[in-house]
């Protein structure tokens, strides 16, 4: 026998548990996420559920994305003074950001032969996740294949994010903590919290702007595929 | 209160959105509805600000069921992953250094005098 709401307690158990690890252990790898996905999926195996009936009892959680979105335009409004500062580096480098990543992922995908449902799952993988997961079901992709291209993003970032920004000779704290945000979405406004405040808030700047920008391209984006 | 205000918004501009065909996700309408209603003072930051920040420290939750599903999309993740690595690291590092360019190139100017000289 299975109840819609055991699949509701079971997951917030698993975040709860999760937090609880990540808190002990204080490793970079050991992210809520990563071990929360993992008790997941374990007790899905576990329980022999499929997916479907398990999505019926968590739905509640999955409705809350749109509320929590809704709540990051309170940092946004925060920001607002430092955000009239460095209109011009946000403006144009969030665009730029945003543009770049949707046309260059287009191309690989392509190149690679990748199917569309992935093609559409990468899209928008430098975005912050619940805006990510909005973008992509937009578009016709896959919300939680888009979550997953989103969580790879921002692990890759962790590892080459700030050692390739020293390379290229980017140093300034404003373009750093831009394109830690728009790059590597929340991940990178953790990164920037190592460099200074200053990176960070901009950092958050960039992650809000790359979804907004993100969320006007991709939907051009139908126009153009098949 | 702060929870079905910031409900309300999303659900409010969700149904818009959708009524009106406009191709934006309606999620990302509240996001700026909300910035510009906390920074007139259109609603007062005390009544929001609770819930918001109890709906971003547990973000995590809300998109674990969805990412649990990654399960059923192994086949094609094996099948595509030769090129599926390559493509996230290359356009993750391309966006993160033309971002920080054109950040840097049009931000000279003005944020000279913050930004140490570099040696």
């Amino acid at each position: 026998m299975w109840h819609p709401l055991l699949s509701l307690a079971g997951t917030i158990g698993a975040y709860l548990i999760a937090r609880a690890v990540c808190k002990r252990l204080n490793h970079w790898w050991a992210n809520p996420f990563f071990i929360g996905t993992a008790l997941v999926v374990a007790g899905l195996a576990w329980t022999k559920l499929s997916y479907l009936e398990y999505r019926e009892g968590v739905q509640p959680l999955v409705f809350l994305l749109g509320p929590a979105t809704v709540a990051l335009g309170i940092p946004l409004a925060r920001n607002l003074p430092l955000l009239r500062r460095n209109l011009a580096p946000v403006l144009w480098g969030g665009t730029v950001g945003a543009v770049v990543g949707v046309a260059l992922v287009v191309v690989l995908a392509s190149f690679f032969g990748m199917s569309k449902v992935l093609l559409l799952a990468l899209v928008p993988k430098s975005v912050t996740t619940p805006v990510a997961v909005a973008i992509s079901e937009f578009i016709g992709g896959d919300g939680s294949l888009t979550a997953a291209m989103v969580t790879i993003t921002g692990f890759s970032g962790v590892l080459f994010a700030r050692p390739l920004l020293d390379v290229v000779g980017i140093r300034s704290p404003v373009a750093r903590g831009l394109a830690f945000g728009v790059g590597i979405h929340g991940t990178g406004v953790v990164e920037a919290l190592e460099e200074s405040e200053l990176t960070a808030a901009m950092a958050g700047l960039g992650l809000t702007v790359s979804a907004i920008f993100t969320g006007l391209v991709a939907p051009a984006l139908l126009w153009f595929l098949p | 209160v702060g929870f079905s205000l910031l409900t309300g918004i999303y659900v409010a501009t969700d149904l818009t959105m959708r009524e009106a065909k406009i191709p934006f996700p309606g999620s990302l309408l509240g996001l700026v509805l909300c910035a510009v209603l906390v920074h007139f003072e259109l609603m007062p930051l005390r009544w929001v600000d609770g819930a918001a920040t109890l709906l971003l420290r547990h973000m995590v939750l809300f998109y674990l069921p969805l990412v649990a599903a990654v399960g059923q999309f192994w086949p094609l993740l094996r099948d595509s992953g030769a090129g599926l690595i390559p493509t996230i690291l290359v356009t993750t590092g391309v966006v993160l250094i033309t971002t920080g360019f054109t950040a840097e190139r049009f931000g000279r100017r003005l944020e000279k005098p913050d930004v140490a000289p570099t040696p």
